[in-house]
C-alpha cells in the first residue's frame, strides 16, 4: 500500500518535471512578448502591472506606432517586425501551394504504386523514396545556382518547386500506407461490377481515405510552413521571403527590440501548432 | 484484366507517374548530380568564370583544414547525443504517459508541443534561453537570488553550454515524436505479458528487460534511424543559437558547407563538404539499418 503511494507521488513528480521541461519556453515567450521592452531587458522578472502591453502585438499587425508610458518613442524598435504579415503570408502562399500539387500528384502516383503491378514498380518507389536521403545541404548550393541560371531568384514559385521535391517522397509514402490498408477484395468487387480504375479510385477509395490524405497534405503544409536553409539562400526580399527567414533575421540584428521579437515568434508558431496538431495522430500510422 | 495487355499497361503506369517523376527527377536527382559537379570544380564567386576542374583538390584541402575537421566531429558526437538522449527521454516519456494517472490524457497530447513549432523558432526560444544580457536563465538565477545582482553570465561563450545548447534544442524538439511512436507501440503489449512475469519476478527492471524492450525493438530501430537521419544534417538550431561559435567549437559539417558556400562565396569547397556529410549519412543510415534489422531478427529467433 504505502508502495503505491509512492508510486503515485513519483509519477506526478516526473510528469510536473515533464511539463516544465516542455512548456517553460513557451511561457517565457508569450510571457515576454506581452511586456514592453524596458522591462524585459532587466536580468530579473517584472510582473508589474504596468510592464504588460499589447502594443508589440499592435505593431506588429496594425504597424501602431509603440510610444512607451513616459511618451518617448521607443528608439531600439526593429522595423523589420512589420515586415511579419507579408512574410507570414508568403509562407501560407508557398505552403498551401506546395501541400495541394502534394495531395494531387500522389494520390494518383500512391494509388499506382498501390494497385498496379507493373514492371520496375518497386525500383521506381524506392528511387522515390531514396531521394529523401539526400541531405537538404548538399542540394543548397546547385538549387541556388539553377535557380538563378533561371531567372528565378527570390520568386515564391522557385520556393514551391524545391518543397515539392522535398516533400512529395514523405507525401507519397504516408498515401502508400493508406491506400495499403484497404483490403484488395474491395477493388475486385468494384472491379467484377464493372469499374474503371477511375472511379475506384473516386468512388471508393478517396472517400474511404479521405481524412488520411487530407493529413498527408497538411504534413506537407508543416514541412514547408518551418523550412529555413532552402528559403535562406533562395529569398532575398519580401517579395518571397518566407516567416523562418525574417525571424532569424531579426534575431541576428544586433540592434533588435526583443519584445517584438517574442510577439513575432508567437505569431509564427500559432498555425504551426494548429496544422501539427491535427497532423499528428496519423503520425503514429506510418510503420 | 490486368494480364491481357501487360505492356501498354505498363506504359499508362510510368504516364500516371510522369508528373512526380519530373519533379524528383529535376529538382532532387540532377541538383545531386550538380552537387557532385561542382564540387570538383574551382567555383569560387570572387574569381571571375569560366570556373575549371581543379580535380580532387577540393576534397584533399578538407583534410588540411582544421575547422573542417573539427566539424566532422562535432557532428558525429552532436549526432550521438541527439540520438541517445531523444531515444531514452522518448522512451521513458512514453513509459510515463503510458500509466493512468490524472490529466495523463491531457499530457499525452500536450507532450507533442515542441515538435510543432519550426526549427528556427526553436532555436530561437533556446537562444533567448541562454543569451547573455537579460536571456532566461540569467532572469531565473536572480530571480532565486543564486548571483550578485546583476550580474549577466554569456553562457555561450562556454564551450560546453554551447554543446549542450545546441543538444538542448534538438532533443526538446524532436523527442515528442519519439513519445509518441513509443505510446503507440506500448498501447500493442498485451497486458496479459506481464500478469505472466508478474508470477516470476514483480521488479519493473525485469519488465522492461524481458518485455517491453524487445517488443519495442522495430519502434526503437524507427527511433533511432530517424533522429541519426535528423541530427547529421541540423542546420537550422546551430545557425540560431550559436552560429557555430565559440570557435567553431559548435559548427556542424551542415553549417560549416553553408557558411563556406554562401559567406565565403566558394562553391566548389562548399560541395565538397556537403558531399562528404551525404557520404557519412549514408554510411551510417546504413550501419544502423544493418545493427537494427539484426537485433530485429535475434529479437525473432529468440
Amino acid at each position: 500500500m504505502r508502495s503505491k503511494k509512492s508510486n503515485k507521488i513519483l509519477l506526478y513528480f516526473t510528469s510536473l518535471l515533464l511539463i516544465v521541461f516542455i512548456f517553460l519556453p513557451f511561457a517565457l515567450i508569450i510571457f515576454s512578448s506581452f511586456q514592453n521592452e524596458s522591462m524585459l531587458l532587466r536580468p530579473v522578472f517584472s510582473t508589474s502591472k504596468e510592464s504588460f502591453t499589447l502594443e508589440n502585438y499592435k505593431y506588429i499587425l496594425f504597424k501602431t506606432p509603440i510610444i512607451s508610458s513616459t511618451g518617448e518613442l521607443r528608439s531600439r524598435v526593429t522595423a523589420s517586425a512589420q515586415e511579419i504579415p507579408i512574410t507570414l503570408k508568403n509562407s501560407i502562399f508557398v505552403a498551401s501551394i506546395t501541400a495541394l500539387i502534394n495531395l494531387i500528384i500522389c494520390t494518383i502516383a500512391a494509388f499506382v504504386f498501390a494497385y498496379y503491378k507493373f514492371r520496375g514498380s518497386l525500383i521506381t518507389y524506392f528511387f522515390v523514396l531514396l531521394s529523401r536521403i539526400i541531405p537538404p545541404i548538399a542540394v543548397t548550393v546547385p538549387f541556388f545556382t539553377i535557380i538563378k541560371n533561371a531567372g528565378l531568384l527570390d520568386t515564391r514559385i522557385s520556393l514551391i518547386f524545391v518543397y515539392c521535391a522535398m516533400t512529395l517522397p514523405i507525401t507519397l509514402y504516408f498515401y502508400r500506407v493508406h491506400f495499403e490498408k484497404i483490403p484488395v477484395e474491395i477493388k475486385e468487387a468494384a472491379m467484377l461490377e464493372g469499374c474503371s480504375d477511375m472511379m475506384i479510385l473516386t468512388k471508393i477509395i478517396l472517400p474511404i481515405t479521405r481524412p488520411g490524405l487530407l493529413a498527408g497534405a497538411l504534413f506537407a503544409f508543416f514541412l514547408s510552413y518551418g523550412e529555413f536553409l532552402f528559403a535562406l539562400s533562395l529569398t532575398q526580399t519580401n517579395k518571397a521571403r518566407t516567416l523562418p527567414v525574417l525571424l532569424s533575421g531579426i534575431i541576428s540584428n544586433p540592434d533588435l527590440s526583443y519584445a517584438l521579437l517574442c510577439s513575432a515568434v508567437v505569431i509564427a508558431i500559432i498555425p504551426s501548432i494548429v496544422i501539427g496538431f491535427i497532423v499528428r495522430k496519423h503520425l503514429t500510422k506510418l510503420y | 484484366m490486368k494480364n491481357i495487355n501487360k505492356n501498354s499497361n505498363n506504359l499508362n503506369c510510368y504516364i500516371k507517374l510522369l508528373p512526380l517523376l519530373i519533379f524528383i527527377s529535376i529538382f532532387s536527382i540532377y541538383p545531386s548530380f550538380y552537387a557532385i559537379n561542382l564540387s570538383f570544380k574551382e567555383y569560387k564567386l570572387v574569381l571571375p568564370p569560366p570556373y575549371g576542374y581543379v580535380g580532387f583538390s577540393n576534397y584533399l584541402n578538407l583534410f588540411k583544414d582544421s575547422y573542417f575537421i573539427q566539424s566532422f566531429f562535432n557532428t558525429i558526437w552532436f549526432a550521438i547525443a541527439c540520438v541517445l538522449f531523444v531515444t531514452i527521454l522518448g522512451f521513458f516519456t512514453a513509459i510515463l504517459l503510458n500509466n493512468t494517472f490524472r490529466g495523463v490524457n491531457i499530457l499525452r497530447t500536450a507532450i507533442f508541443l515542441p515538435w510543432t513549432v519550426p526549427y528556427v523558432t526553436t532555436g530561437i526560444l533556446w537562444k533567448l534561453f541562454f543569451m547573455s544580457g537579460w536571456g532566461y536563465l540569467t532572469k531565473i538565477i536572480n530571480t532565486f537570488g543564486l548571483l550578485e545582482a546583476g550580474t549577466s553570465i554569456a553562457w555561450l561563450s562556454n564551450d560546453f553550454v554551447a554543446k549542450f545548447a545546441i543538444v538542448l534544442a534538438q532533443v526538446w524538439h524532436e523527442f515528442p515524436l519519439a513519445t509518441i511512436f513509443f505510446l503507440s507501440g506500448l498501447q500493442t503489449i498485451p497486458e496479459e505479458l506481464y500478469e505472466a512475469i508478474d508470477l516470476e519476478s514483480r521488479s519493473v527492471f525485469h519488465k522492461l528487460r524481458f518485455i517491453t524492450i524487445p517488443l519495442l525493438k522495430p519502434v526503437f530501430a524507427i527511433v533511432i534511424i530517424l533522429n541519426t537521419i535528423l541530427a547529421i544534417t541540423t542546420f537550422d538550431v546551430v545557425y540560431v543559437i550559436t552560429g557555430g561559435g565559440p570557435a567553431g567549437k559548435t559548427s556542424l559539417l551542415s553549417y560549416y558547407a553553408h557558411s563556406k558556400a554562401f559567406r565565403f562565396l566558394d562553391f566548389g569547397e562548399g560541395s565538397a563538404i556537403s558531399m562528404v556529410l551525404t557520404a557519412v549519412t549514408i554510411i551510417v543510415v546504413i550501419i544502423v539499418f544493418k545493427i537494427t534489422a539484426e537485433r530485429n531478427q535475434m529479437g525473432e529467433t529468440n
